[in-house]
């Protein structure tokens, strides 16, 4: 499993809307969502799960898991060492199922971020290219 | 799929005669049982909203089958089931499309066998306290050691149980703080038979998932892998577009034309030096929307009750963006974050307070449980 794999990983689990990575500045680094999903929402949503995160941090939390629940859907963050994973899901999915699915994609997480952050630019993408086929 | 309304039902496929004879039974029907008694003898797909008790939800029939329900935030068997419990109903027509994809196959003798036998199963997933728990009297003595002894949803779950009775007073406070509950729009359910095309809608797509081109999507970096089936649409109220076209795709985000995210305003402060919550007793808040502290247990209350709504006002606007289109948004995110075997449990209550929980996380697993975090 390599690079971007890791998010088709957690596609593959039923009930799961889609994921996203963000880097522990809250940075959004890279997605897999129904195009109904903005990447500016996406961005948003990064930021303030950082927020989010330090203010439980500031009341003594070592935040390593973040679930939220709203309507029938659910945000489901785990951390790993160099960033974040977030699971958006719909109520009936299989928790052990995803949560297996989580184990193995953060070990391949670091790696990933790593080579998402600006030291390795010739792995982006710029989005006004034309997509290959 | 056509839709056609008789009268005030809207008839899938079944005949004018059974139409009618529904829409005219309707006024007799007292209750959900009495709709599946009364729809198991009858061939067609038929499709009924039904509301109760400040909650709405809708329930198919195929062939005297139920196939797909929904209730409040409950979908298929535990819809079903809360319906059947919830006692007297009002019945409408349907205002959601066929179900793309059925949830239940269930005969009507099973399901009216288990109204009995096992609705007292079914716990719904939220089942906060209907009232706050009485302020604490200033000038009272606290005994502390009483306080730390007392079980955690102590603090949080109010005096008087939900099926328990209620002053008028009390049910007119409730009633004005529960959510309006709105009708439903096309069942945004992410359940497509792999392999095949989005069922064509009863409505256009929602105009937020028309209005990004699929020129800005990138293509995955690496290629698909073999045996890794490809991601299906997720939306079935989509236009009919090939499935290729709608499939979400893995994107790295360009950082060239990436804004610079906008800085929110974060709690202020260094973390409490030598505090260590699991070593702590919980200490729990509520919190009212306007930030007014309703009621604290514990060390350093003020900063957990500044916490739980400036995590609160985050977790809401995070559902209003990741909401899907055409669910419901309710203002209700609940939100917990653990780590270290400590956990903190951001949930809105049924009286629109915000209520925290900080603490460990084995004390802390009831109130999760109501909330819905752990099954």
């Amino acid at each position: 499993m390599t690079g971007l794999d890791v998010l088709q990983l957690i596609q593959d689990v039923d009930w799961v809307v889609g994921s996203f990575i963000a880097n522990r500045r809250g940075e959004l680094l890279a997605y897999q969502m129904p195009p109904e999903f903005g990447e500016a929402e996406l961005a948003r949503t990064s930021t303030r799960l950082h927020s989010i995160v330090r203010s439980a941090e500031l009341c003594g939390v070592d935040v390593e898991q973040c679930d939220f629940s709203f309507s029938r859907y659910q945000l489901l963050v785990s951390r790993c060492a160099t960033g974040w994973l977030c699971v958006v899901a719909e109520a009936p999915v299989s928790r052990p199922a995803l949560s297996m699915a989580t184990r193995l994609a953060l070990a391949e997480l670091p790696a990933l971020i790593e080579s998402l952050e600006p030291r390795a630019p010739s792995l982006w993408r710029d989005r006004r290219a034309p997509a290959p086929p | 799929m056509t839709t056609k309304a008789r009268g005030e039902f809207p008839v899938y496929d079944g005949s004018a005669t059974a139409a009618a004879d529904l829409a005219g039974a309707a006024s007799r029907l007292r209750d959900v049982a009495d709709l599946v008694r009364r729809c198991s003898g009858l061939e067609g797909r038929y499709g009924f909203r039904v509301v109760a008790r400040g909650l709405s939800g809708h329930i198919f029939f195929d062939s005297g089958r139920v196939i797909h329900a929904e209730f409040g935030e409950d979908v298929g068997l535990r819809a079903v089931l809360e319906m059947l419990r919830v006692g007297p109903v009002l019945l409408e027509g349907a205002v959601l499309p066929w179900p793309s994809q059925p949830s239940l196959h269930l005969g009507p003798e099973l399901l009216l066998s288990m109204t009995e036998r096992d609705a007292s199963r079914v716990m719904r997933r939220v089942d906060l306290p209907v009232e706050p728990p009485p302020l604490p009297d200033p000038d009272a003595p606290i005994d502390d050691a009483a306080i730390e002894d007392a079980p955690a949803e102590a603090v949080l779950v109010a005096p008087v149980q939900p099926g328990a009775a209620r002053s008028s007073g009390v049910r007119r406070a409730i009633r004005k703080v529960l959510p309006r509950v709105e009708p439903r729009v096309p069942l945004a359910s992410s359940r497509v038979p792999r392999g095949a095309a989005p069922v064509s809608p009863a409505r256009p797509a929602p105009a937020r998932s028309a209005s990004i081109p699929m020129s800005s999507i990138t293509p995955r970096a690496a290629s698909e892998p073999a045996g890794v089936r490809p991601s299906a649409p997720r939306l079935a109220p989509a236009p009919v577009v090939p499935a290729r076209e709608v499939r979400s795709r893995a994107v790295v985000v360009s950082r060239s034309g990436r804004p610079a995210p906008a800085s929110e305003p974060a709690a202020a402060g260094p973390p409490l030096a030598g505090f260590s919550p699991a070593l702590e007793p919980t200490r729990m808040v509520r919190v009212t929307p306007r930030g007014d502290v309703l009621a604290e247990h514990g060390r350093d209350a003020q900063q957990l009750a500044e916490a739980a709504a400036f995590i609160h006002g985050l977790a809401n606007l995070i559902a209003a963006d990741l909401g899907r289109a055409g669910a419901p948004r309710t203002g209700r995110a609940n939100v917990h974050l653990s780590g270290a075997g400590v956990s903190l449990l951001v949930a809105r209550s049924e009286v629109n307070d915000i209520a925290a929980a900080l603490g460990p996380s084995e004390r802390v697993a009831s109130l999760l449980r109501k909330v819905g975090f752990k099954g």
